[in-house]
This record gives structure tokens, sequence and C-alpha cells, in this order.
């Protein structure tokens, strides 16, 4: 099966290579540019671990060919964090024991990164709609919730 | 697991994706990939050819008519449905709907027309079709062809389309129409309400799904109907998913819809219960699985390989159906 040219743009860094077309979007991060902050779990778009933003959007990365982000901007966990200092999300997870083993994280930071950049601030059911996109073994999602909750402020009804 | 190697296309127009269709048996038409990705990795589909819908101009776009039909093209993303907040008042099932199919995650890349090709008979998505009454729209060799909802599912992962058609877009019409050329249809009112302007007929339409763990369904009903000012019911249509190897289009409790009175529920029970079991005996009819269609044998649903949910959904099937006439009926207040 032949190659075919790619080029994507992955946390402000353009590469291009040549890339066999069942390369998934992950397994390029991973295997070709070393971006292990990317993590793959199911491989058929169950788990959610893999989860990067593709153009702006949180996508499975693992349900994206690598051919088809040609041309396309790409934001890895890596990517969050460039400076070595964790995002807000990132310290809201740390903050509130929103993980234990971490596997699951790097996704659900990126989901969250993007519920925050949009336009309209996110509601706690866009919270709760958005990692349900998730799965998390360790924590019972109740402290990623809380850490998500943290970082919209208190719902209109709990405050007194 | 990783998928079987396969070969990729990415044509600039869509008589060279028809061609590469043909060209290559066994290739499949690669949209938004998010039924057909997870069906390679677990090698439920090893196809020679992917043949990418990218590169074709046009494809993303949704149209109206000013019969407010619309037309929604084969790479608009579900996402842009979410987005589209017109569509709320002018197709409030399409609206509803949409939001629960997969994940957000998943929407972003996931298209209407792909999921409808996909065929899932335990997804959201087909049994819309039937419920809006939509046309598929297919290019082939031999040209142009529409598919309406009734004719165009075959099985599990089973279509009318040929193994060289490709679907290009898929036609709604308003939700105020009605079987009764008699009865007019206006243009779509604010989102939300689903009022049509004309003040002649509100719309409303409801998803209604046993969702036992996270958001994949088990089954589920929808129900989309439009109501006259006095609060009659000018169109009622329903469609299920999850109980027979096709989605189920649920006649004879919208006939009981149609002609009014309160809503008996053991009434919409048995209704529903015949309705199955006449898409059951016309789904024996159904030839077997080999053959042309551009859909998935392995399906992404909860039944997995099975064609439906089993003997529980088909018992909780009236309920659903109950439940979404219901909170249709109240949307299109």
């Amino acid at each position: 099966m032949s190659e075919h040219p790619v080029e994507v743009t992955v946390n402000g860094t353009r590469h291009r290579l040549d890339v066999p077309a069942r390369l998934s979007l992950a397994d390029l991060l991973r295997e070709h540019l070393g971006l292990t902050g990317t993590h793959l779990g199911c491989e058929q778009g169950r788990c959610g671990s893999c989860t990067v933003l593709l153009s702006g959007e949180p996508v499975r990365g693992c349900l994206v060919l690598a051919v088809q982000a040609d041309g396309a901007e790409v934001t890895t966990v890596e990517g969050v964090a460039a400076d070595g200092t964790l995002d807000r999300v990132q310290s809201a997870l740390r903050e509130h024991h929103g993980l234990q083993c971490g596997f699951c994280t790097p996704g659900i930071v990126l989901t969250l990164r993007h519920l925050l950049d949009l336009p309209a601030p996110p509601g706690r059911d866009d919270l709760v709609a958005a990692l349900d996109g998730h799965l998390c073994r360790c924590t019972g999602y109740v402290n990623i919730l809380r850490a998500a909750e943290s970082l919209i402020g208190p719902a209109p009804s709990e405050r007194s | 697991m990783k998928p079987a190697p396969f070969d990729y296309r990415s044509p600039a127009t869509l008589d060279d994706v028809v061609t590469a269709l043909a060209e290559q048996p066994g290739a499949r038409v690669l949209a938004g990939g998010q039924s057909l990705l997870p069906a390679l990795a677990r090698r439920a589909l090893r196809p020679p050819l992917l043949v990418d819908l990218r590169a074709v101009p046009g494809l993303d776009r949704i149209d109206r008519t000013s019969q407010a039909t619309l037309f929604i093209g084969a790479r608009v993303t579900q996402r842009q449905i979410e987005r589209d907040h017109a569509l709320a008042g002018e197709c409030p099932l399409l609206a509803e709907t949409i939001r629960r199919v997969g994940h957000p995650q998943t929407r972003t890349r996931g298209t209407l027309v792909g999921g409808l090709a996909h065929a899932d008979p335990a997804a959201e998505l087909p049994a819309l079709l039937v419920a809006l009454d939509g046309v598929v729209h297919a290019r082939g060799p031999r040209g142009d062809r529409r598919i309406g909802a009734d004719a165009f599912y075959l099985g599990p992962g089973r279509t009318a389309l040929a193994p060289d058609e490709v679907a290009v877009a898929v036609e709604i019409p308003s939700a105020t129409t009605t079987p009764s050329p008699a009865v007019p249809t206006g243009t779509p009112g604010d989102a939300g309400g689903g009022t049509d302007d004309t003040g002649d007929l509100a719309v409303g339409g409801a998803c209604v799904e046993v969702a036992p763990r996270a958001t994949v369904a088990l089954c589920g009903a929808l129900a989309t109907v439009a109501r006259r000012a006095d609060g009659t019911v000018a169109a009622a249509r329903i469609a299920l998913f999850g109980v027979a190897a096709r989605p189920v289009r649920a006649r004879r409790a919208e006939r009981a819809v149609l002609d009014g009175g309160p809503l008996d529920p053991a009434l919409i029970a048995l209704l529903t219960r015949e309705d199955l079991d006449a898409a059951r005996a016309a789904d024996a009819e159904l030839p077997d699985g080999e053959g042309g269609t551009n859909g998935a044998s392995g399906t992404n649903g909860a039944a997995g390989a099975g064609a439906d949910g089993g003997d529980y959904c088909r018992e909780v099937a009236g309920e659903l159906v109950h439940r979404a006439i219901d909170r249709a009926l109240v949307a299109a207040r």
C-alpha cells in the first residue's frame, strides 16, 4: 500500500511526512512525532483517551486518519502546558484530585480546554455531556466534574 | 487493534469518487469516519480502498428551498447541525436527535449522511431518516437518483446504495408537510418554538432512548408531529431503532395520534407491537447479506453484531413510542 504525503501543524510546529493510509492521527503523533502524551486506549472511539484538538475542535485521535488531518492544526496535551507550567485546566484537575493513574487525563484536559475557549461559557450540563465522552476507571468522575465546575464558577442555584 | 492495510484516494470531484468506487470492488466511501473507522479498527470491515469525500467541494452545505425543504450535504458534520440554530425551528426532531448521537468528540467529525449510509439499525440516525421521511440523493455511474426512506434500508449495514454509488445529500421535507396537499407549508419560525409563521401548524419532535450506560443507546423512539392552532394533529411520524434489522416506522401508532383524543398508553403499546410484528415479518423476507451496499456488516450499536436489542427492546418499544409522542405533542404547543 502506498504512502501518502501529509502536512500537519502540531502545537505550532509544522511537520511534513509520508504515511501509510491506515495510520491514525493518534499513531502519527505518538509513533512518528514522539508526542506520547496522547494516550491510546480502545483504538475504536469509545474511551476518549486519545482526544486531541483538530482545527480547534475535540476529536478522537484514533478516529481520524493521518491523511485526513493533512493541512490541519493539531493541539495535544504537550501544547497545553508548552512552557512547563500547568494551565488552569491541569491545575484544577490536580487541585481537586481529578486523576489517579492519569491515563485518561490528557484527553480530558483537551476536551475541557476547548469548552472553556468557546465564546459562550459552558454550563454544568455542557461539562457533563463533554466528559461523557471520556472513560475514567480511577476517579468515579466526581472529582473530574468538581475540577471542571471550579473553572466555570458556581451554578446560579448554588449561590446563596 | 489497527485496521487492515488499505489504499486511500481523495478525488476532487464527485464523478471521480464514483469512478474510484467502480474501479475497486469493495471500496468504501469515507466522510467523517466515526462509524467506518471503528469498524476498520475491529477488522469487521477490510476494504481495499477508502475514497474520501474531503476534497469534493459543495458537500458541506445545509441548503433550504422556499418550501422549507432542507438539503444536507454528505460532508455536513453533526457539529455543524448542532450549531445551526435555525434548525431547531425548522426541524425540531433533527435538532433534538443530533445531540444524542455519539459524543461531542465524535460529532466534531461524524456526518449525518454517513450515519444514514452506515445503516446501523440500533443507531439514531437511520431511524431519523425514517421518521423525517427523508430522501437520500445518490450519484453513481448511471447518474443521479433519489431513494426514499422506506426503500433505503435493506438490513443491518445494508442499504439500497449500489457499491459504486455514493450518498451525496439527504433531503428532508418541511416538518409541516402532511400527506394532504391541502395543508399549507410555512417558512421556519424562531429557534426552539418550531412554530411556522403562517400560524397554521406548530411542529414538535422528540427522541426518547434507553441508554443503560454512557450515551450509547440500546433502543429508542423518535416522533415528529405538526399541530393545528386548535390542537388537532395534522401530521405525525414515528420511528423506532434497536428493535429490528432496520429502523421501524410505527404507522399504526401514527394513525392513533392522527385520530386525536387522549393518548392511551396501552393502545399505543398494542399498536406498536403490531407495527413491530409487521416489520419483523418484512425483515424475514429480506435477501441475505451479500451484495450491494455501502454500509457496514458489523455495526457500532449497543447490540454489537446482532440485528437488534432483543426482547427487552421490543418489550419497552410501546412505552418509548408513547413517551416520544407525548413529548413531541407538548413541544408542538
